[in-house]
């Protein structure tokens, strides 16, 4: 696929903001893991949100996701990036990516 | 209960990841995107959320048996290492399936082949990270059973 093929079209602002919350928070699942892993109080306010680091940490992401989609679409995200299909696939691959990673590394650096 | 919600967590997660793979492969082949896909995405979403709270439910109730069992057991890593990377992985696959009914319903508005590969890709990075997931739990599965006394594979 090439790039002017790919840069023909531009998403929606809603589209383009969830797209770019989605990735956002998915790279963020794995650098908050790391963050937590190694800044035991980061781990602990989790912790004291929801109980549990883990279901803390979901609940921060769950809030982040629907507070990043609102104001990226707001901003207009999507038309100032100019976010194609294309780049909105490599954007959420690469969130993907980093978030998968970061935690792999860390656990198995850690374990 | 415990049991239960394993078996909830393993069957969501599991018919979710094969939903994304179907939902993949119709975007890819389909000329155009209609209203079956977007109840394919939301579907998946929703499967994937049950996954979630179910395994956040089982873990906080009922996996400190079995934890303590694979800690004490011949593979302790099977926690240290792969339950931990199977609980956090998860949340990057929830994040993106999150994303799919929109992505499934812009692809469908914009209506060309990029705005379907893209809403495809979302899909095959959910199914793979569902895969992941289905294959580090029995992973854990069989860590708990080496861990029991007598064990037998």
């Amino acid at each position: 696929m090439s790039d002017k093929a790919c840069d023909t079209q531009v998403l929606a602002s809603w589209p383009g903001g969830v797209v770019v919350a989605g990735a956002v928070t998915a790279a963020l699942a794995g650098l908050l893991t790391v963050a937590k892993d190694l800044i035991a109080p980061i781990k602990a306010a989790f912790a004291a949100l929801a109980g549990h680091h883990w279901r803390g940490q979901t609940l921060v992401l769950l809030v982040l996701f629907i507070v990043l989609a609102f104001a990226c679409d707001r901003l207009r995200v999507a038309e100032r990036w100019r976010l194609s299909p294309c780049r909105a696939g490599m954007l959420l691959l690469a969130g993907s990516a980093v978030g998968v990673v970061s935690i792999v590394a860390v656990f198995v650096l850690a374990g | 209960m415990s049991e239960y919600l394993v078996f909830l967590h393993a069957v969501t997660g599991g018919v979710g990841t094969l939903l994304a793979v179907a939902l993949a492969a119709v975007l890819l082949r389909s000329r155009d995107t209609g209203r079956p896909e977007s109840v394919l995405a939301w579907t998946i979403l929703t499967l994937f959320w049950i996954t979630a709270f179910a395994g956040i439910w089982w873990y906080l109730t009922g996996y400190n048996e079995p934890k303590a069992l694979i800690k004490a057991g011949p593979m302790p890593w099977a926690h240290n290492v792969v339950m931990e990377i199977k609980e956090h992985a998860f949340l990057v696959g929830l994040m993106v399936s999150s994303v799919l009914p929109t992505v499934v319903g812009e692809a469908r508005r914009l209506g060309s082949p990029q705005a379907r590969r893209m809403a495809a890709l979302a899909c095959v990075v959910v199914a793979l990270i569902g895969l992941s997931m289905e294959a580090l739990g029995a992973f854990v599965s069989l860590a708990i059973r080496l861990s029991m006394p007598e064990a037998t594979v």
